[in-house]
């Protein structure tokens, strides 16, 4: 390995911004993206023998960084309070009889209208915020980080059911968050028409 | 039966592909069924879509967000803290097939770092960042933990440890910077030693990083940008004249600080100047420095001592002749560096820097150093012609390439720039006060010509006078005029002035603008009635005034009072005032909106002027000749 790779201040340079974006996207809190990179970082150094030198650095150091977050957000929901049973956006959408209550649903409009895909990511990632951590963690370990149901479980320590009330919960939140503002976007487009 | 919420549940169970073959089927027939359901389930298809491309980092997507470089900084000094924590690990972050001088850098890495960890351990500072790297030190922004405030923490960088000079240096730097006890001077706070590695260091004010080097940058870039600001250039020439004091105290103390340049001279947000890095500051006699430094006396150039005889000290493009030519220097060293920071804030380049950069030649110290020595510097003005000669003179002065022709003290230059900003002060508040009077004229000037104008073209539309008269004759104008012009007493022509409105407008006329007509009528007859008393003429003038005051409170225009303190002094003051109500009514009528009546009052105005003032005025007055009353 060249000399330069091994200094603390190529590793910061070379990788800080990657991992920060990578960490940020799924803790959605800088302060907490930066510990966890900061983190990667000294774990990096600490077994850098470990490291064979087959892959890159940076991929190497995603792989640290991955454990990183899980270990955050384990530790992220261990000290919050369970926020599962105080939001539930299935009290506003449907009826007693579990039906949609009319106008309710905000995502009427056609979902395969033109939006870019950098506006839609803009708005998911604007409702991520707004979800409560505790779905918004299990969300996202599950799709960003395509982790099965039983291994979040395990992580999180959880019960099935738990889970599955979060995942069903974070999914009605955010359609129901992204197709307000889909629409609220679309009726500015048409206005500005 | 499925509902709706049942329908989601499984939606979002289907998209993490946990759904049993029975549960499809149903979602499916649901879906089929429930348009809000389907919606919800491509949304949320849509949204997983949007997180799963959106989740890796691909180049597009690296900017945004990133690190801030305070995060970088303190990441990489975390980093650096942890590996001295643990001996071992600057090996593990070798790999076993480096060469061994890779082995033996990055070894040294971490060694260069135990002074400022060991020192932290053993002294209340915690290391934040480093804040900057000369050629002797390091500067770090650390924190005192027991007084709770910042400091700036100086040690001496690896490779400045392997010289003793350096090491008598940084001493010595310490022991004058902590014996200038000055406002400018950057105050030392602490002394010390590492107690692991024996390498010194001292604390002392942190006054941030801004220097005024960057300050003038800011300047010049300003007036690049076409926003030159000259409240700026009066900042950075304070700041100039405390670095001026600072090193006028330095002299009196027997030092010179022989490596003066913007880079050198800290500023914080509330306009203190410190002049920083006496590393290279040479006293008067080494082996006594602090008795020099608690003296009173000032020396004299002469008197002091070269302490490093024929070596090249100082940064080349703010360099003294002498000192490029390595010879003995004085407190004048100073002073030349002092008008080379003038020349920088004046032309944003170092003195000796322009004529390099226009060729693209690299710079050989050698020819730099030859080029102090033997030519003057260029004038600040050929680099830039908008700098006044005032200063360019004060500038080259200081920067003579004689020591005798430069100024003797670095207070007498301070005095040079500040008596030209005193006068610069008040020729600016001069010239704000010829322009004031010059904008005043021109705008009195514009609404005169515009007055004319609009007088001359409404009286040009009206038809004569005469015809008018002639006209209104047989409704009575006239004999009410006349009536008017016989009445002498005030209170009977404001009676008769009413009368002549109501007979001529034919009715009772309530509007507020009619009764400003009827007041104007009153003070133009009273006014005539004035002047034939002694003293008739100021009354006038201040009925006139009055006028002007009622019709702007009624009509809301302030054009009357513009035009009464217009008024031309050179003439009688009737003439003012009388022009001024003529005016108004011109206005009053206007307003109206009614040419008949308009031409009742103007002809109302005009014979009234005629008979108590005099047709010639009349004539003045309404229009410079185009109007004529004949009796």
């Amino acid at each position: 390995m060249p000399t330069e790779q091994s200094t603390p201040e190529f590793w910061v340079e070379q990788y800080g911004d990657f991992l920060f974006n990578y960490a940020i996207k799924r803790l959605r809190d800088e302060s907490a993206a930066e510990e966890v990179v900061q983190e990667t970082f000294l774990n990096g150094i600490k077994y850098y023998s470990q490291y064979s030198g087959k892959g890159s650095q940076q991929a190497w150091l995603t792989g640290i960084l991955k454990r990183k977050i899980i270990d955050f957000i384990r530790k992220r929901n261990k000290h919050q309070h369970d926020q599962t049973e105080g939001h539930d956006p299935s009290n506003h959408l449907f009826d007693q009889q579990g039906n949609y209550h009319k106008g309710a649903s905000s995502w009427t409009s056609s979902p395969d209208r033109n939006l870019q895909s950098n506006e839609l990511w803009t708005i998911v990632k604007g409702c991520l915020t707004h979800l409560p951590q505790s779905q918004a963690d299990v969300f996202t370990l599950s799709v960003m980080e395509e982790l099965n149901s039983d291994q979040i479980c395990k992580e999180l320590a959880i019960t099935p059911s738990n889970y599955w009330v979060r995942m069903h919960r974070a999914r009605l939140g955010l359609a129901n968050c992204v197709g307000r503002q889909w629409n609220s976007n679309e009726e500015a487009a048409t206005h500005a028409e | 039966m499925l509902n709706d919420k049942k329908a989601t549940e499984l939606f979002s169970k289907s998209l993490d592909g946990e759904l049993t073959e029975g549960e499809a089927t149903q979602l499916e027939a649901h879906l089929s069924n429930s348009e809000a359901a389907k919606a919800f389930a491509e949304l949320a298809k849509t949204i997983d879509k949007s997180i799963v491309e959106n989740s890796g980092i691909s180049d597009s997507s690296l900017g945004e967000s990133a690190l801030s470089q305070d995060a970088k900084n303190r990441m990489s000094d975390s980093i650096l803290r942890a590996m001295e924590k643990n001996s071992n690990l600057a090996a593990t972050l070798l790999d076993s097939n480096d060469s061994p001088e890779d082995q033996q850098f990055a070894l040294q890495s971490p060694k260069e770092n135990q002074l400022h960890d060991s020192r932290e351990t053993s002294s209340p500072y915690t290391i934040v960042r480093k804040l900057g790297e000369g050629g002797l030190g390091n500067v770090w922004l650390a924190r005192d933990e027991k007084l709770n405030r910042n400091v700036a923490i100086k040690e001496m960088n690896s490779h400045a440890l392997e010289s003793p000079n350096a090491w008598q240096r940084f001493e010595r730097e310490a022991e004058i910077t902590g014996q200038l006890e000055h406002p400018n001077v950057v105050s030392l706070y602490q002394y010390g030693t590492d107690r692991k590695t024996g390498e010194p260091f001292y604390s002392m004010r942190f006054v941030g990083k801004r220097t005024l080097a960057d300050a003038i940058t800011e300047y010049h870039d300003r007036c690049l940008a076409g926003k030159c600001d000259p409240l700026i250039l009066h900042r950075l020439l304070t700041a100039f004249l405390g670095v001026c004091q600072a090193i006028a105290y330095a002299h009196s103390r027997g030092v010179i600080h022989r490596d003066l340049k913007p880079e050198n001279v800290g500023l914080d947000n509330f306009g203190q100047v410190m002049v920083l890095d006496w590393g290279l500051a040479k006293v008067v006699d080494d082996s006594d420095l602090s008795s020099q430094l608690s003296g009173d006396v000032e020396l004299s150039g002469e008197a002091l001592a070269e302490t490093l005889a024929g070596e090249v000290i100082g940064t080349p493009l703010f360099m003294s002749p002498e000192q490029a030519a390595g010879e003995s220097v004085s407190q004048q060293a100073d002073i030349y560096g002092l008008g080379a920071i003038l020349f920088a804030i004046l032309t944003g380049y170092a003195p000796h820097e322009p004529k390099k950069s226009k060729t693209s030649a690299p710079l050989k110290i050698k020819e730099v150093l030859k080029d102090i020595q033997k030519s003057e510097s260029p004038r600040p003005r050929d680099l830039r012609s908008d700098i006044p000669i005032e200063l360019e003179a004060i500038c080259m002065k200081a920067m003579a390439l004689k020591k005798f022709a430069r100024h003797d003290t670095a207070s007498e230059l301070a005095n040079d720039v500040e008596r030209w900003m005193v006068n610069q002060g008040q020729r600016q508040s001069e010239y704000e006060t010829m322009r004031m009077e010059g904008r005043e004229l021109r705008t009195n000037t514009q609404a005169s010509v515009r007055d004319l104008e609009t007088n001359v073209r409404f009286m040009a539309d009206l038809p004569p006078i005469q015809e008018l008269i002639r006209a209104e004759y047989e409704v009575g104008i006239m004999t009410c005029v006349g009536v008017i012009a016989d009445i002498a007493d005030p209170p009977v022509a404001v009676a008769s002035g009413k009368a002549v409105i109501h007979f001529v407008d034919g009715k009772q006329h309530p509007h507020p603008l009619a009764m400003v007509f009827i007041e104007l009528i009153q003070h133009i007859l009273l006014g005539a009635a004035l002047k034939s008393a002694a003293g008739g003429e100021k009354a006038v003038e201040q009925i006139g005034r009055l006028n002007a005051k009622d019709y702007r409170q009624v009509a809301g225009a302030d054009l009357c009072s513009r035009r009464l303190w217009r008024q031309d002094n050179t003439k009688p003051a009737l003439t003012g005032a009388t022009r001024l109500s003529v005016n108004i009514a011109f206005h009053v009528i206007g307003s109206l909106n009614d040419p008949v009546y308009c031409h009742h009052v103007i002809t109302v105005v005009a014979v009234g002027l005629s008979t108590y003032c005099c047709g010639q005025l009349a004539e003045s007055l309404l229009g410079g000749g185009m109007l004529y009353y004949q009796p």
